[in-house]
C-alpha cells in the first residue's frame, strides 16, 4: 500500500524517536518487523540497544496516549501523521474482545488507559462503572459532518450526555478459503458442518452467542436478548460445533495466521481479517449469511482519568475527519460515519462498503448492544467451548 | 516468568548466633511481606465474595466455592491440566537426567559450553520458544512436511498443533532447563568416589543408578519437579497459542478469563485455591524427601 517514498519518510521519521519509545511502538504493533529492520538498517544497527538515536522529542512524555482497541485502530499509515503533526504517540494494546477492554479499562481503575475503542455494547459497561469522560462535540470540528444517527447514537449517549465518538462500523462476515470451498457458503450452518471438521475457526467471544442465536427456529427477534430457554438452545448449537473446532480464536491477526497456514478453511471474522490475508498473498473470500449479521458500530471513548484530554479529543476529531476515515476503508475496509467523506467517495466504493445508502444498510445489522444477562452468556459459553 | 526459588540442601550454621540471621532476613521478608504475602491474602479474600454486576460484594459466601465444586466444567480443566502437569514433569525428569549426568560427570572439556547450551534457551522470549512450536507442529509445519516427504504419512497430521499433544511437548521442552540445573548441581557434588566404591564392590551400572546415584539425586529432582510442575500448573500463554482447541483449555487460562474477560474477580480467586492445595501437597511431598533442606538444623 504505501509507497517507496512514505516508507522512506517514516523511516526518517522513526529514527527520530527515541528508540525507547520505538520499542514500545513495535511491541504494541504499532510498527511493524519490516519497518524495524529498514530503521535498523538504515541506522547500521543491529541491535535495539544502544544510546539515544539522534535528537528526542522535547514533549514526548506529556504527549503520550495510551489506547486499548481493536486490532488495527492505529495503523501507522494514519496513526504516525497524526503523532508527527500533534509530536504526539500513541501507545497502543490489543484486546481480544470487548471483555478484555471493560476489564483493562476497570483494572486501573480508568488511569492506565486513555482511551479505547469501544464497540456499541461496551459504553453501558464503562459508563455504569464511571470510567468515561463526558465529550463536548463542539471541540470536534469533525463531529457535524458525521451521519446524523451517528451524531448522538444510543450507545454513547447516557443521561443525554455524549460519552463516545462513533467512527467505524461493519458486520462480523463468513470468511472461507475458495481453493477448498468452491461454492460461497449462504448460511452460519457452514460453521457447523462436519465437512469442515478440524477446518473451523471461531471467535472466542461470549457475545458471539448472539451470532449463533441468528440459526434458532424461531429466530429470536433481537439476538441479544434471548431467555434461559433460548440460552440453552444456542448452548446445544455451540456443543454440536465443539468437536468440529480448529481453534477458538482471541485476535484478529490469529485468524489470518490460521487461514494462511492453511489450518483453516472457514471461520467467521471482519473485513480487516480479509485484507491482511490478501497482503499476505491469501487466498480468501467474504460471505454474508442469509440469516443476517451481527455487527459493531465503534466509537472512541475517553477514560475519565485521561491525562491528556485536549490531546484525546484531538485524536478522536482526527479519526473523524477526512484522513482518519479514510485511513479505516483503506487499512481496515471498515464502513465509516462522516457522511461529507462518504459522499465523496466513488459509487462502487460506497456499495463495497454497504455506503450506498448508510442508514438502511446500518440497520439491517444486528449491531452488537449491552446484554442484560450478560454473566449467563459468559456461563454458556465458557461451558460450551471450554469443558 | 520468574522461576520459584529453588533451594538445594545445605548443611546448617550451627556455630552463629540468631541475631545477625535475623537481621539479615529482616529486609527480604518485609519485601515478601508487602509485595507478596499481603496482595495474595487479599486476592484470596476475593474467593468468598461475589460480584453484583460491576462492583465486588464483600459479604462472605461460599458461592464460588459451590459454583467450582458443582460445575464439571472446572473439575475437567483441573483434572486436564494435573494430567499434562505430571505427565511434563515426568518427562522432564527422564530427558533431564542424562543430560546432568553427563555434564556433570563425564564432560571434561566441554563443561561450560554444554552448560550454556543448557541455559541458553531461557534468554530468548519464552513466547519465541513457544511460537516456534508453532511453526513445527503445524499442518504446513517442519514435522508434517518431513513425515510427509518421508512417506510416513499421505496426509499432513493436524493433531500435532492446537492439541494437548502440542502443549506437553512445548511445555516439556521449554520448562526443560529448571529440571537439568537443579539436577546438575546435585550430580556435580556427588564425589565419583561412591559411583568408583560402588563399582568396587561388584554392582553393574544400573545397581549403581538406582541404589547410589538415584537417591542421592532425590532432591535434585524434586527441586526441578517443583519448578516445572508448578509452573506449567499456573501457565495460560502457552495454552492460548498452541492449545486453544476445544478440549484444550486449561486451569490458568479459566483463572486469566475470570480477571481479564469475564471481570469476575471472585470466581478466580476462587479457583486459584485447589491450584494452590496441589502445589501445597507437592511442597509439603518434597519437603518431606528433602527437596528443601534438611528438615532438623545441623
Amino acid at each position: 500500500m504505501g509507497s517507496r517514498n512514505t516508507d522512506e519518510a517514516r523511516i526518517a521519521q522513526l529514527s527520530q524517536m527515541e528508540p525507547r519509545d520505538v520499542v514500545r511502538a513495535y511491541r504494541s504493533g504499532k510498527i511493524s518487523r519490516r519497518d524495524m529492520s529498514k530503521l535498523f538498517a538504515a541506522l547500521g544497527l543491529t541491535s535495539a540497544l544502544g544510546p539515544v538515536i539522534g535528537k528526542a522529542p522535547a514533549l514526548a512524555q506529556s504527549n503520550d496516549l495510551t489506547m486499548i482497541i481493536w486490532e488495527g485502530y492505529t495503523s501507522e499509515s494514519f496513526a504516525l501523521p497524526w503523532e508527527e503533526a500533534n509530536d504526539a504517540s500513541i501507545e497502543a494494546t490489543f484486546a481480544g474482545s470487548g471483555d478484555e477492554m471493560f476489564a483493562a479499562m476497570q483494572g486501573g481503575g480508568g488511569s492506565t488507559y486513555d482511551m479505547v475503542s469501544a464497540s456499541s455494547d461496551l459504553p453501558q459497561r464503562l459508563y455504569d462503572a464511571g470510567l468515561l469522560a463526558e465529550i463536548d462535540p463542539t471541540k470536534l470540528s469533525n463531529y457535524p459532518d458525521l451521519y446524523e444517527q451517528f451524531q448522538k447514537p444510543p450507545y454513547i449517549t447516557f443521561d443525554d450526555k455524549l460519552y463516545g465518538v462513533n467512527f467505524a462500523w461493519g458486520p462480523t462476515i463468513l470468511l472461507y478459503n475458495p481453493d477448498e470451498i468452491a461454492e460461497a457458503p449462504t448460511s452460519w450452518n457452514a460453521l457447523l458442518d462436519e465437512q469442515y471438521s478440524g477446518k473451523i475457526t471461531t471467535w472466542n467471544y461470549p457475545l458471539q452467542i448472539a451470532q449463533y442465536a441468528l440459526l434458532l427456529d424461531p429466530m429470536p427477534e433481537d439476538p441479544f436478548l434471548l431467555d434461559d430457554e433460548q440460552l440453552a438452545q444456542v448452548k446445544d448449537i455451540l456443543v454440536k460445533q465443539r468437536p468440529l473446532v480448529r481453534k477458538y480464536w482471541d485476535l484478529g491477526g490469529e485468524v489470518a495466521e490460521l487461514f494462511l497456514n492453511g489450518e483453516v478453511v472457514i471461520g467467521d471474522g471482519w473485513s480487516w481479517i480479509t485484507l491482511q490475508i490478501a497482503d499476505s498473498e491469501g487466498v480468501v473470500q467474504e460471505a454474508t449469511p442469509e440469516e443476517g449479521v451481527t455487527g459493531w458500530s465503534d466509537s472512541w471513548c475517553i477514560s475519565s482519568k485521561a491525562a491528556n484530554m485536549d490531546l484525546a479529543l484531538n485524536w478522536a476529531n482526527y479519526m473523524i475527519g477526512p484522513e482518519g476515515q479514510m485511513g479505516v476503508i483503506e487499512n481496515l475496509n471498515y464502513s465509516i460515519t462522516n457522511k461529507k467523506v462518504v459522499e465523496s467517495l466513488p459509487e462502487d466504493l460506497r456499495a463495497q462498503l454497504r455506503m450506498t445508502d448508510v442508514p438502511a444498510e446500518y440497520a439491517k445489522i444486528h449491531m452488537w448492544k449491552f446484554v442484560p444477562n450478560y454473566d449467563k452468556w459468559v456461563q454458556v459459553w465458557q461451558e460450551a467451548t471450554a469443558s | 516468568m520468574a522461576a520459584p526459588d529453588v533451594t538445594l540442601p545445605t548443611s546448617g550454621n550451627p556455630g552463629r548466633s540468631a541475631r545477625p540471621a535475623a537481621a539479615l532476613l529482616a529486609a527480604p521478608l518485609a519485601w515478601m511481606a508487602f509485595f507478596y504475602l499481603i496482595p495474595l491474602g487479599l486476592l484470596l479474600i476475593h474467593a468468598f465474595w461475589s460480584v453484583d454486576y460491576l462492583t465486588v460484594n464483600r459479604s462472605f459466601t461460599l458461592e464460588n466455592i459451590r459454583t467450582i465444586i458443582s460445575n464439571p466444567l472446572y473439575p475437567t480443566v483441573l483434572g486436564r491440566t494435573l494430567l499434562i502437569a505430571i505427565a511434563v514433569t515426568v518427562t522432564d525428569i527422564i530427558l533431564a537426567f542424562p543430560i546432568a549426568f553427563y555434564i556433570a560427570k563425564r564432560a571434561t572439556k566441554h563443561r561450560e559450553l554444554l552448560l550454556m547450551l543448557v541455559v541458553f534457551p531461557l534468554w530468548s522470549s519464552y513466547l519465541v520458544r513457544a511460537f516456534a512450536w508453532k511453526t513445527i507442529l503445524g499442518t504446513n509445519g517442519i514435522l508434517n512436511s518431513l513425515l510427509l516427504w518421508s512417506g510416513i504419512v499421505d496426509q499432513p497430521v493436524s493433531a500435532f498443533l492446537y492439541s494437548n499433544t502440542a502443549m506437553y511437548i512445548t511445555f516439556s521442552q521449554v520448562w526443560l532447563p529448571f529440571m537439568i540445573l537443579p539436577l546438575y548441581t546435585i550430580l556435580d557434588r556427588m564425589p565419583d568416589s561412591l559411583l568408583e566404591a560402588s563399582s568396587d564392590l561388584g554392582s553393574n551400572w544400573f545397581q549403581t543408578f538406582r541404589r547410589v546415584v538415584l537417591p542421592l539425586s532425590l532432591p535434585g529432582i524434586l527441586a526441578g519437579s517443583l519448578s516445572v510442575f508448578s509452573l506449567t500448573m499456573g501457565d495460560y500463554i502457552t495454552p492460548s497459542l498452541i492449545g486453544g482447541a476445544p478440549g484444550t483449555e486449561l486451569i490458568g487460562g479459566i483463572i486469566a478469563d475470570q480477571f481479564g474477560v469475564a471481570n469476575n474477580w471472585p470466581l478466580g480467586a476462587a479457583l486459584i485455591l485447589p491450584v494452590l492445595a496441589i502445589i501445597s501437597i507437592f511442597l509439603l511431598i518434597a519437603n518431606r524427601a528433602g527437596a528443601l533442606g534438611r528438615g532438623e538444623p545441623g
